[in-house]
Protein backbone atom coordinates (compact mmCIF):
# COMPACT_ATOMS: atom_id res chain seq x y z
CA UNK A 1 0.00 0.00 0.00
CA UNK A 2 1.28 3.43 -0.82
CA UNK A 3 2.32 5.86 1.87
CA UNK A 4 -0.10 8.34 0.45
CA UNK A 5 -3.01 5.98 0.85
CA UNK A 6 -1.86 5.08 4.33
CA UNK A 7 -1.70 8.72 5.27
CA UNK A 8 -5.08 9.54 3.83
CA UNK A 9 -6.69 6.63 5.60
CA UNK A 10 -5.09 7.53 8.87
CA UNK A 11 -6.63 10.93 8.51
CA UNK A 12 -10.05 9.67 7.53
CA UNK A 13 -12.49 8.03 9.95
CA UNK A 14 -12.66 4.26 9.71
CA UNK A 15 -15.73 2.52 8.38
CA UNK A 16 -17.92 1.02 11.12
CA UNK A 17 -17.03 -2.54 10.08
CA UNK A 18 -13.29 -1.88 10.13
CA UNK A 19 -13.51 0.02 13.40
CA UNK A 20 -15.42 -2.70 15.19
CA UNK A 21 -13.18 -5.44 13.82
CA UNK A 22 -10.14 -3.53 15.07
CA UNK A 23 -11.87 -3.06 18.37
CA UNK A 24 -12.68 -6.73 18.70
CA UNK A 25 -9.10 -7.71 17.88
CA UNK A 26 -7.80 -5.11 20.32
CA UNK A 27 -8.87 -7.37 23.13
CA UNK A 28 -7.48 -10.65 21.86
CA UNK A 29 -6.75 -12.70 18.76
CA UNK A 30 -9.89 -14.07 17.20
CA UNK A 31 -11.14 -16.10 14.27
CA UNK A 32 -13.80 -14.98 11.84
CA UNK A 33 -16.90 -16.16 13.64
CA UNK A 34 -15.64 -14.79 16.95
CA UNK A 35 -14.98 -11.42 15.35
CA UNK A 36 -18.46 -11.43 13.88
CA UNK A 37 -20.07 -12.11 17.25
CA UNK A 38 -17.89 -9.60 19.06
CA UNK A 39 -18.67 -6.89 16.53
CA UNK A 40 -22.37 -7.54 16.90
CA UNK A 41 -22.06 -7.39 20.66
CA UNK A 42 -19.86 -4.29 20.78
CA UNK A 43 -22.09 -2.40 18.39
CA UNK A 44 -25.18 -3.55 20.26
CA UNK A 45 -26.43 -5.25 17.13
CA UNK A 46 -26.11 -2.15 14.96
CA UNK A 47 -23.25 -3.55 12.92
CA UNK A 48 -24.07 -7.00 11.71
CA UNK A 49 -21.49 -8.65 9.50
CA UNK A 50 -22.26 -11.56 7.22
CA UNK A 51 -19.44 -13.90 6.14
CA UNK A 52 -19.00 -11.97 2.88
CA UNK A 53 -18.79 -8.55 4.48
CA UNK A 54 -16.59 -9.87 7.24
CA UNK A 55 -13.99 -11.44 4.99
CA UNK A 56 -14.18 -8.56 2.56
CA UNK A 57 -13.18 -6.28 5.43
CA UNK A 58 -10.58 -8.75 6.68
CA UNK A 59 -9.02 -8.94 3.23
CA UNK A 60 -8.91 -5.18 2.99
CA UNK A 61 -7.37 -4.88 6.43
CA UNK A 62 -4.82 -7.58 5.68
CA UNK A 63 -3.89 -5.77 2.49
CA UNK A 64 -3.50 -2.56 4.41
CA UNK A 65 -1.53 -4.37 7.11
CA UNK A 66 -3.89 -3.32 9.88
CA UNK A 67 -4.27 -6.91 10.97
CA UNK A 68 -2.24 -10.06 10.43
CA UNK A 69 -2.90 -13.73 10.48
CA UNK A 70 -1.75 -15.50 13.60
CA UNK A 71 0.61 -18.39 13.05
CA UNK A 72 0.31 -19.87 16.52
CA UNK A 73 -3.21 -20.89 17.42
CA UNK A 74 -4.41 -19.61 20.78
CA UNK A 75 -5.89 -22.92 21.78
CA UNK A 76 -5.20 -25.66 19.24
CA UNK A 77 -6.98 -28.39 21.15
CA UNK A 78 -10.21 -26.50 21.53
CA UNK A 79 -10.82 -25.48 17.98
CA UNK A 80 -11.24 -26.42 14.34
CA UNK A 81 -7.71 -26.43 12.98
CA UNK A 82 -8.82 -24.91 9.71
CA UNK A 83 -9.83 -21.70 11.38
CA UNK A 84 -7.58 -18.74 10.88
CA UNK A 85 -6.96 -16.32 13.69
CA UNK A 86 -6.22 -12.68 13.29
CA UNK A 87 -4.46 -10.12 15.42
CA UNK A 88 -3.83 -6.40 15.32
CA UNK A 89 -0.57 -5.17 13.84
CA UNK A 90 1.29 -2.17 15.17
CA UNK A 91 -0.28 -0.09 12.46
CA UNK A 92 -3.71 -1.47 13.37
CA UNK A 93 -3.14 -0.59 17.00
CA UNK A 94 -2.11 2.94 16.07
CA UNK A 95 -5.12 3.27 13.81
CA UNK A 96 -7.50 2.04 16.48
CA UNK A 97 -5.94 4.28 19.06
CA UNK A 98 -6.17 7.27 16.70
CA UNK A 99 -9.83 6.50 16.03
CA UNK A 100 -10.62 6.17 19.73
CA UNK A 101 -8.82 9.44 20.32
CA UNK A 102 -10.93 10.99 17.62
CA UNK A 103 -14.09 9.83 19.40
CA UNK A 104 -12.75 11.09 22.71
CA UNK A 105 -11.95 14.47 21.20
CA UNK A 106 -15.35 14.67 19.58
CA UNK A 107 -16.99 13.80 22.87
CA UNK A 108 -14.92 16.45 24.64
CA UNK A 109 -15.98 19.06 22.10
CA UNK A 110 -19.59 18.00 22.45
CA UNK A 111 -19.36 18.36 26.21
CA UNK A 112 -17.73 21.78 25.97
CA UNK A 113 -20.38 22.91 23.53
CA UNK A 114 -23.06 21.59 25.81
CA UNK A 115 -24.24 19.15 23.21
CA UNK A 116 -25.88 16.01 24.37
CA UNK A 117 -27.19 13.08 22.51
CA UNK A 118 -30.90 12.87 22.21
CA UNK A 119 -31.38 9.15 22.36
CA UNK A 120 -35.03 9.35 21.60
CA UNK A 121 -34.42 11.01 18.27
CA UNK A 122 -31.02 9.51 17.64
CA UNK A 123 -29.77 12.97 16.71
CA UNK A 124 -27.54 15.58 18.25
CA UNK A 125 -29.43 18.38 19.94
CA UNK A 126 -28.70 21.44 22.06
CA UNK A 127 -29.83 21.33 25.66
CA UNK B 1 -25.92 -33.01 19.05
CA UNK B 2 -26.64 -33.31 15.32
CA UNK B 3 -29.21 -35.70 14.11
CA UNK B 4 -29.07 -37.22 10.63
CA UNK B 5 -31.79 -34.79 9.54
CA UNK B 6 -29.77 -31.84 10.79
CA UNK B 7 -26.74 -33.06 8.91
CA UNK B 8 -28.74 -33.35 5.71
CA UNK B 9 -30.16 -29.85 6.08
CA UNK B 10 -26.69 -28.47 6.86
CA UNK B 11 -25.27 -30.21 3.78
CA UNK B 12 -28.03 -28.69 1.69
CA UNK B 13 -27.41 -25.24 3.14
CA UNK B 14 -23.67 -25.64 2.62
CA UNK B 15 -24.17 -26.63 -1.01
CA UNK B 16 -26.32 -23.53 -1.55
CA UNK B 17 -23.72 -21.34 0.10
CA UNK B 18 -20.97 -23.01 -1.90
CA UNK B 19 -22.78 -21.92 -5.01
CA UNK B 20 -22.49 -18.32 -3.89
CA UNK B 21 -18.85 -18.85 -2.97
CA UNK B 22 -18.21 -20.14 -6.46
CA UNK B 23 -19.28 -16.75 -7.80
CA UNK B 24 -16.46 -14.85 -6.10
CA UNK B 25 -13.32 -13.91 -8.03
CA UNK B 26 -10.90 -16.84 -8.15
CA UNK B 27 -8.13 -15.29 -6.06
CA UNK B 28 -10.52 -14.20 -3.38
CA UNK B 29 -12.23 -17.58 -3.41
CA UNK B 30 -8.92 -19.40 -3.01
CA UNK B 31 -7.98 -17.24 -0.05
CA UNK B 32 -11.22 -16.94 1.89
CA UNK B 33 -13.88 -19.38 0.69
CA UNK B 34 -12.96 -22.03 3.24
CA UNK B 35 -13.06 -19.55 6.10
CA UNK B 36 -16.35 -18.13 4.91
CA UNK B 37 -17.83 -21.58 4.76
CA UNK B 38 -16.73 -22.28 8.34
CA UNK B 39 -18.34 -19.05 9.48
CA UNK B 40 -21.47 -19.87 7.54
CA UNK B 41 -21.69 -23.26 9.23
CA UNK B 42 -21.24 -21.62 12.62
CA UNK B 43 -23.98 -19.15 11.83
CA UNK B 44 -26.24 -21.89 10.59
CA UNK B 45 -25.76 -23.99 13.71
CA UNK B 46 -26.25 -20.99 15.96
CA UNK B 47 -29.44 -20.09 14.18
CA UNK B 48 -30.69 -23.63 14.44
CA UNK B 49 -29.88 -23.88 18.13
CA UNK B 50 -31.35 -20.50 18.91
CA UNK B 51 -34.58 -20.72 16.95
CA UNK B 52 -34.91 -24.42 16.34
CA UNK B 53 -34.87 -23.93 12.60
CA UNK B 54 -33.71 -21.79 9.68
CA UNK B 55 -35.99 -18.99 8.65
CA UNK B 56 -36.33 -16.99 5.49
CA UNK B 57 -34.75 -14.01 7.24
CA UNK B 58 -31.52 -15.96 7.73
CA UNK B 59 -31.30 -16.82 4.05
CA UNK B 60 -32.22 -13.32 2.96
CA UNK B 61 -29.44 -11.91 5.10
CA UNK B 62 -26.94 -14.47 3.83
CA UNK B 63 -27.87 -13.93 0.18
CA UNK B 64 -27.84 -10.14 0.52
CA UNK B 65 -24.46 -10.33 2.20
CA UNK B 66 -23.04 -12.69 -0.43
CA UNK B 67 -24.38 -10.74 -3.41
CA UNK B 68 -23.13 -7.42 -2.02
CA UNK B 69 -19.76 -8.91 -1.18
CA UNK B 70 -19.39 -10.61 -4.58
CA UNK B 71 -20.17 -7.34 -6.29
CA UNK B 72 -17.71 -5.51 -4.05
CA UNK B 73 -14.92 -7.99 -4.75
CA UNK B 74 -15.48 -7.82 -8.49
CA UNK B 75 -15.44 -4.05 -8.30
CA UNK B 76 -12.14 -4.16 -6.40
CA UNK B 77 -10.72 -6.67 -8.84
CA UNK B 78 -11.97 -4.66 -11.78
CA UNK B 79 -10.48 -1.44 -10.48
CA UNK B 80 -7.07 -2.95 -9.76
CA UNK B 81 -6.94 -5.23 -12.80
CA UNK B 82 -8.26 -2.70 -15.25
CA UNK B 83 -5.89 -0.06 -13.99
CA UNK B 84 -2.99 -2.50 -14.05
CA UNK B 85 -3.92 -3.81 -17.46
CA UNK B 86 -4.48 -0.33 -18.75
CA UNK B 87 -1.07 0.83 -17.58
CA UNK B 88 0.72 -2.29 -18.84
CA UNK B 89 -1.29 -2.33 -22.06
CA UNK B 90 -0.63 1.33 -22.71
CA UNK B 91 3.10 0.92 -22.09
CA UNK B 92 3.25 -2.09 -24.42
CA UNK B 93 1.16 -0.33 -27.05
CA UNK B 94 3.35 2.77 -26.94
CA UNK B 95 6.52 0.68 -27.10
CA UNK B 96 5.19 -1.41 -30.00
CA UNK B 97 4.06 1.71 -31.77
CA UNK B 98 7.40 3.45 -31.34
CA UNK B 99 9.37 0.41 -32.46
CA UNK B 100 7.01 -0.25 -35.33
CA UNK B 101 7.05 3.39 -36.26
CA UNK B 102 10.83 3.40 -36.52
CA UNK B 103 10.93 0.15 -38.45
CA UNK B 104 8.13 1.23 -40.75
CA UNK B 105 9.77 4.58 -41.30
CA UNK B 106 13.00 2.93 -42.26
CA UNK B 107 11.20 0.46 -44.49
CA UNK B 108 9.18 3.13 -46.23
CA UNK B 109 12.33 5.03 -46.86
CA UNK B 110 14.25 2.09 -48.23
CA UNK B 111 11.34 0.59 -50.12
CA UNK B 112 10.28 3.81 -51.76
CA UNK B 113 13.79 4.77 -52.63
CA UNK B 114 14.16 1.41 -54.23
CA UNK B 115 10.97 1.87 -56.22
CA UNK B 116 11.88 5.43 -57.08
CA UNK B 117 15.23 4.42 -58.36
CA UNK B 118 14.07 1.36 -60.20
CA UNK B 119 13.11 3.23 -63.30
CA UNK B 120 16.05 5.57 -63.24
CA UNK B 121 19.08 3.58 -62.28
CA UNK B 122 20.77 0.40 -63.26
CA UNK B 123 20.98 -2.27 -60.63
CA UNK B 124 24.60 -1.78 -59.82
CA UNK B 125 23.88 1.71 -58.56
CA UNK B 126 20.96 0.86 -56.35
CA UNK B 127 22.88 0.20 -53.20
CA UNK B 128 24.48 3.57 -53.22
CA UNK B 129 21.52 5.39 -54.59
CA UNK B 130 19.79 6.36 -51.38
CA UNK B 131 22.73 8.23 -50.13
CA UNK B 132 23.57 9.72 -53.47
CA UNK B 133 19.97 10.70 -53.99
CA UNK B 134 19.96 12.85 -50.90
CA UNK B 135 23.40 14.27 -51.38
CA UNK B 136 22.63 15.08 -54.98
CA UNK B 137 19.72 17.15 -53.85
CA UNK B 138 21.55 18.63 -50.95
CA UNK B 139 24.43 19.84 -53.00
CA UNK B 140 24.18 22.54 -55.57
CA UNK B 141 24.21 20.04 -58.35
CA UNK B 142 20.79 21.31 -59.29
CA UNK B 143 22.43 24.45 -60.44
CA UNK B 144 24.26 22.45 -63.05
CA UNK B 145 21.13 20.61 -63.96
CA UNK B 146 19.39 23.81 -64.70
CA UNK B 147 22.29 25.43 -66.39
CA UNK B 148 22.53 22.59 -68.81
CA UNK B 149 18.86 22.23 -69.42
CA UNK B 150 17.47 23.67 -72.63
CA UNK B 151 14.39 25.33 -71.24
CA UNK B 152 14.24 28.61 -69.44
CA UNK B 153 11.92 28.93 -66.53
CA UNK B 154 10.92 32.51 -67.08
CA UNK B 155 7.45 31.16 -67.26
CA UNK B 156 4.17 31.59 -65.50
CA UNK B 157 2.87 28.87 -63.25
CA UNK B 158 0.58 27.55 -65.97
CA UNK B 159 3.42 27.52 -68.43
CA UNK B 160 5.54 25.63 -65.93
CA UNK B 161 2.86 23.01 -65.54
CA UNK B 162 2.50 22.83 -69.27
CA UNK B 163 6.23 22.37 -69.53
CA UNK B 164 6.12 19.66 -66.92
CA UNK B 165 3.56 17.82 -68.95
CA UNK B 166 5.77 17.78 -71.96
CA UNK B 167 8.95 16.98 -70.09
CA UNK B 168 7.84 14.28 -67.72
CA UNK B 169 9.83 11.13 -68.05
CA UNK B 170 12.52 12.48 -70.27
CA UNK B 171 16.07 11.88 -69.35
CA UNK B 172 18.46 14.52 -68.27
CA UNK B 173 21.12 11.97 -68.90
CA UNK B 174 24.52 12.75 -67.62
CA UNK B 175 23.75 16.26 -66.46
CA UNK B 176 23.93 14.93 -62.94
CA UNK B 177 27.53 14.66 -63.88
CA UNK B 178 30.44 14.97 -61.53
CA UNK B 179 29.20 11.82 -59.92
CA UNK B 180 30.50 8.99 -62.00
CA UNK B 181 27.66 6.81 -60.79
CA UNK B 182 25.03 9.20 -61.93
CA UNK B 183 25.88 9.04 -65.58
CA UNK B 184 23.29 6.46 -66.48
CA UNK B 185 20.54 7.77 -64.30
CA UNK B 186 17.29 9.01 -65.58
CA UNK B 187 16.72 11.76 -63.17
CA UNK B 188 13.22 12.92 -62.28
CA UNK B 189 12.57 16.26 -63.86
CA UNK B 190 13.24 19.32 -61.81
CA UNK B 191 11.85 22.36 -63.41
CA UNK B 192 12.74 25.15 -61.13
CA UNK B 193 14.92 25.86 -58.20
CA UNK B 194 14.34 28.58 -55.69
CA UNK B 195 16.91 30.18 -53.48
CA UNK B 196 16.12 32.20 -50.40
CA UNK B 197 18.21 35.16 -49.37
CA UNK B 198 17.11 37.66 -46.73
CA UNK B 199 13.49 36.65 -47.03
CA UNK B 200 13.59 37.13 -50.76
CA UNK B 201 13.06 34.19 -53.03
CA UNK B 202 14.89 33.86 -56.28
CA UNK B 203 14.16 31.40 -58.98
CA UNK B 204 17.19 30.02 -60.69
CA UNK B 205 16.83 30.28 -64.41
CA UNK B 206 18.15 27.91 -67.02
CA UNK B 207 20.74 30.52 -67.85
CA UNK B 208 21.89 30.60 -64.24
CA UNK B 209 20.31 34.00 -63.50
CA UNK B 210 18.24 34.54 -60.39
CA UNK B 211 14.80 36.10 -60.63
CA UNK B 212 12.95 37.57 -57.65
CA UNK B 213 9.75 35.59 -57.26
CA UNK B 214 8.88 36.57 -53.69
CA UNK B 215 5.50 37.88 -54.68
CA UNK B 216 4.69 34.54 -56.25
CA UNK B 217 5.76 32.36 -53.35
CA UNK B 218 3.39 31.14 -50.76
CA UNK B 219 3.57 32.78 -47.36
CA UNK B 220 4.36 29.56 -45.52
CA UNK B 221 7.37 29.07 -47.70
CA UNK B 222 8.49 32.65 -47.18
CA UNK B 223 8.55 32.25 -43.44
CA UNK B 224 10.46 29.03 -43.64
CA UNK B 225 14.13 28.81 -42.90
CA UNK B 226 14.95 26.53 -45.78
CA UNK B 227 17.33 27.88 -48.34
CA UNK B 228 15.85 26.14 -51.30
CA UNK B 229 12.37 25.41 -52.48
CA UNK B 230 12.66 23.35 -55.61
CA UNK B 231 9.75 22.46 -57.76
CA UNK B 232 10.22 18.83 -58.55
CA UNK B 233 8.24 16.94 -61.06
CA UNK B 234 8.43 13.22 -61.11
CA UNK B 235 6.94 10.40 -63.01
CA UNK B 236 6.30 6.97 -61.55
CA UNK B 237 6.76 8.24 -58.04
CA UNK B 238 4.05 8.34 -55.44
CA UNK B 239 3.71 10.80 -52.69
CA UNK B 240 5.78 8.76 -50.25
CA UNK B 241 8.69 8.59 -52.57
CA UNK B 242 8.68 12.33 -52.83
CA UNK B 243 8.13 12.66 -49.13
CA UNK B 244 11.22 10.56 -48.55
CA UNK B 245 13.38 13.43 -49.56
CA UNK B 246 11.24 16.50 -49.41
CA UNK B 247 8.35 17.98 -47.57
CA UNK B 248 5.60 18.41 -50.09
CA UNK B 249 3.81 21.73 -50.13
CA UNK B 250 1.62 21.22 -53.08
CA UNK B 251 0.70 18.48 -55.47
CA UNK B 252 0.19 19.41 -59.11
CA UNK B 253 -2.15 17.20 -61.06
CA UNK B 254 -0.83 16.66 -64.56
CA UNK B 255 -1.97 14.71 -67.54
CA UNK B 256 -1.98 10.95 -67.73
CA UNK B 257 -1.88 10.53 -63.98
CA UNK B 258 1.42 12.29 -63.62
CA UNK B 259 1.97 14.54 -60.69
CA UNK B 260 4.27 17.39 -59.85
CA UNK B 261 5.19 18.36 -56.34
CA UNK B 262 6.14 21.70 -54.92
CA UNK B 263 8.56 20.77 -52.21
CA UNK B 264 11.30 21.86 -49.90
CA UNK B 265 14.16 19.84 -48.52
CA UNK B 266 14.03 18.45 -45.05
CA UNK B 267 16.41 20.04 -42.60
CA UNK B 268 17.66 16.51 -42.05
CA UNK B 269 19.43 16.62 -45.34
CA UNK B 270 21.26 19.70 -44.29
CA UNK B 271 22.44 18.21 -41.03
CA UNK B 272 22.53 14.51 -41.30
CA UNK B 273 24.15 13.62 -44.53
CA UNK B 274 26.55 11.16 -43.00
CA UNK B 275 24.21 9.89 -40.37
CA UNK B 276 21.91 8.31 -42.83
CA UNK B 277 20.99 5.19 -40.92
CA UNK B 278 20.63 6.92 -37.59
CA UNK B 279 18.38 9.53 -39.03
CA UNK B 280 15.95 7.09 -40.63
CA UNK B 281 13.35 7.43 -37.90
CA UNK B 282 13.59 11.16 -38.26
CA UNK B 283 12.76 10.91 -41.92
CA UNK B 284 9.90 8.64 -40.98
CA UNK B 285 8.60 11.24 -38.59
CA UNK B 286 8.77 13.89 -41.26
CA UNK B 287 6.97 11.66 -43.71
CA UNK B 288 4.12 11.07 -41.29
CA UNK B 289 4.04 14.74 -40.39
CA UNK B 290 3.92 15.63 -44.01
CA UNK B 291 1.01 13.28 -44.55
CA UNK B 292 -1.02 15.21 -42.02
CA UNK B 293 -1.01 18.15 -44.37
CA UNK B 294 -4.46 17.80 -45.83
CA UNK B 295 -3.45 19.43 -49.05
CA UNK B 296 -1.86 16.33 -50.44
CA UNK B 297 -3.70 13.83 -48.36
CA UNK B 298 -5.16 11.02 -50.36
CA UNK B 299 -6.84 7.82 -49.29
CA UNK B 300 -4.47 5.87 -51.49
CA UNK B 301 -1.49 7.19 -49.57
CA UNK B 302 -3.26 6.77 -46.29
CA UNK B 303 -4.07 3.11 -46.93
CA UNK B 304 -0.59 2.54 -48.24
CA UNK B 305 0.77 3.80 -44.94
CA UNK B 306 -1.75 1.80 -42.86
CA UNK B 307 -1.04 -1.32 -44.89
CA UNK B 308 2.69 -0.97 -44.38
CA UNK B 309 2.18 -0.24 -40.72
CA UNK B 310 -0.03 -3.30 -40.23
CA UNK B 311 2.48 -5.45 -42.04
CA UNK B 312 5.03 -4.52 -39.43
CA UNK B 313 2.95 -4.27 -36.28
CA UNK B 314 0.91 -7.44 -36.66
CA UNK B 315 3.95 -9.75 -36.70
CA UNK B 316 5.36 -7.80 -33.76
CA UNK B 317 2.15 -8.21 -31.78
CA UNK B 318 2.04 -11.91 -32.66
CA UNK B 319 5.60 -12.30 -31.41
CA UNK B 320 4.77 -10.49 -28.17
CA UNK B 321 1.71 -12.67 -27.55
CA UNK B 322 3.65 -15.80 -28.43
CA UNK B 323 6.31 -14.85 -25.89
CA UNK B 324 3.69 -14.16 -23.26
CA UNK B 325 1.97 -17.46 -23.98
CA UNK B 326 5.30 -19.25 -23.80
CA UNK B 327 6.14 -17.61 -20.49
CA UNK B 328 2.74 -18.40 -19.01
CA UNK B 329 2.78 -21.99 -20.11
CA UNK B 330 6.31 -22.94 -19.23
CA UNK B 331 7.19 -20.77 -16.31
CA UNK B 332 7.59 -22.49 -13.00
CA UNK B 333 4.39 -22.69 -11.03
CA UNK B 334 4.65 -20.98 -7.64
CA UNK B 335 4.72 -23.35 -4.73
CA UNK B 336 1.74 -23.18 -2.41
CA UNK B 337 2.54 -21.51 0.80
CA UNK B 338 1.92 -23.83 3.73
CA UNK B 339 0.33 -22.32 6.71
CA UNK B 340 1.95 -23.18 9.99
CA UNK B 341 -0.49 -24.43 12.52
Amino acid sequence: MSKLKMFSEQEAPLTPAVFYILLSLGIKERHGYEIMKQVQEDSKGKVKLGPGTLYGSIKKMLDEKLIAEVNERPDPLMDDERRRYYKLTELGKKMLSAELQRFADALEIAKRSKLSISFSLGKLAYV
Amino acid sequence: MNTGQDDASLRKAVSIYKFFLSLYPRKYKDAYAEQMLIVFKDLYREQKEKYGGIGVKFWLEIIADAVGSIFQQYMNKLTIDVLKKFLIGTSIAISVFVIAFFIVSAMIWLFNTFIATKGFATKRYLSSFSHKYSSVIKNDIFNDVFRQAKKCNQLTREEQIQLCRSEVGKTIGDVLLEEELAKDWYWPHDLSFVKKENNTFYKLGWDGELKDISSDVRQDILTDKQSYVPLILQRNCNYFQIANICEVYETLQLDKGNKGYLVRLYPAFEEMEFKFVISLPFYGFLIFKSLLNSQHFSWGNFFFMIFTFINITVPLIIVIFALRFYKRKFREKPKLKKRSR
